[in-house]
């Protein structure tokens, strides 16, 4: 815990946020939080984020990039100065909540991913304030990043992410350069058969394991109909994705007491 | 000398299970979190952009 405190300090200003998460109570945890001296920010995730990055012991520790996507994740000990320093390129220094006055309609568009309008209300900014012009860059360097990322999903075969995320993406981009590749990827997609019929796998995928088993059966239930589903996808990314869940529910089954 | 090789041999039929599932290279689940505190942010979206570390933790 006191390497919390110490990685908060050193790298607030450098782009790094220290987050911690428990599934526990109110009460004890804060408790727990004086008693130890911690400082940083902390949480309580009843929505079961732990439960999604599938995190069976604690402590663990996640490192997200500034484009959203897990970087690193083990336990806490392996956090160091190296590792955070190595992905620190790319992270706002000035945080959104520390983004004020004009800037303010900026973020705005910013978290709703309009963009268009974030660029646009930057610019404007920019006529009085310097921070304008750092914002836009800001803006940017993200929108980058998550049309790259799509890029990416759709080479490595990871279709639907490609798909849902292009489509959302999109809405925000009316009259941005970024607005064409962004609708290439949907296009490509749905005039594709094979990558039609491998979206459609995942979104079996999805639905097959939409809900945590709770008894020995219902992993056997999973794990049969993933079984099938694996069918003449194998090798492929969804293949891949429906091997890890099956070796997942496989161990889940084992913790399960009936 | 008695005590490390009884711990090697526990070690040896019980390895330690891997911590979490590799989640690395995939884009972090929506977050939706409650009581965020000690930090100049209301909500998880408004560290979008930086380089969030995630611990999760107990008082246990």
């Amino acid at each position: 815990m006191p390497h919390l405190n110490e990685l908060d300090e050193k790298y607030r200003d450098k782009g790094l946020t220290v987050l911690a998460l428990t599934s526990e109570g109110v009460d004890r945890t804060e408790a727990w939080i004086k008693a130890k001296g911690a400082e940083f920010a902390y949480a309580y995730d009843p929505g079961g984020l732990a439960r999604q990055l599938g995190v069976r012991g604690i402590p663990a520790s996640f490192l997200v990039g500034p484009d959203g996507k897990i970087v690193w994740q083990g336990h806490p000990s392996g956090v160091n100065d190296a590792l955070v320093t190595q992905h620190l390129e790319g992270a706002i220094t000035k945080p959104l909540y520390e983004w004020d006055g004009d800037a303010k309609k900026i973020k705005k568009a910013f978290l709703d991913g309009d963009f268009g309008k974030a660029l646009a209300e930057a610019a404007k900014l920019a006529a009085d304030d310097p921070f304008g012009e750092e914002a836009a860059k800001i803006v940017r360097r993200v929108l980058e990043g998550r049309v790259g990322s799509l890029t990416a999903a759709l080479e490595k075969g990871d279709v639907l992410t490609a798909y849902e995320g292009a489509k959302a993406l999109a809405k925000g981009l009316k009259g941005l350069p970024e607005e064409e590749a962004v609708d290439a990827i949907v296009t490509r997609i749905s005039k594709d058969k094979d990558l039609k019929a491998q979206m459609k796998v995942q979104e079996k995928l999805l639905k097959i394991t939409a809900e945590e088993p709770r008894r020995k059966k219902d992993c056997d239930e999973q794990m049969d109909d993933l079984k099938r589903l694996l069918k003449g996808h194998e090798g492929t990314f969804v293949g891949a994705q429906i091997e890890a869940k099956v070796l997942e529910l496989f161990q889940l089954k084992g913790r399960l007491q009936y | 000398m008695l005590t490390s090789l009884l711990l090697g041999a526990l070690a040896a039929v019980q390895p330690a299970p891997p911590l979490a599932a590799d989640k690395v290279g995939t884009p972090l689940p929506v977050v939706e979190i409650e009581g965020l505190t000690q930090s100049p942010a209301s909500t998880f979206e408004e560290f979008t952009g930086r380089l969030i570390l995630i611990e999760f933790f107990a008082y246990w």
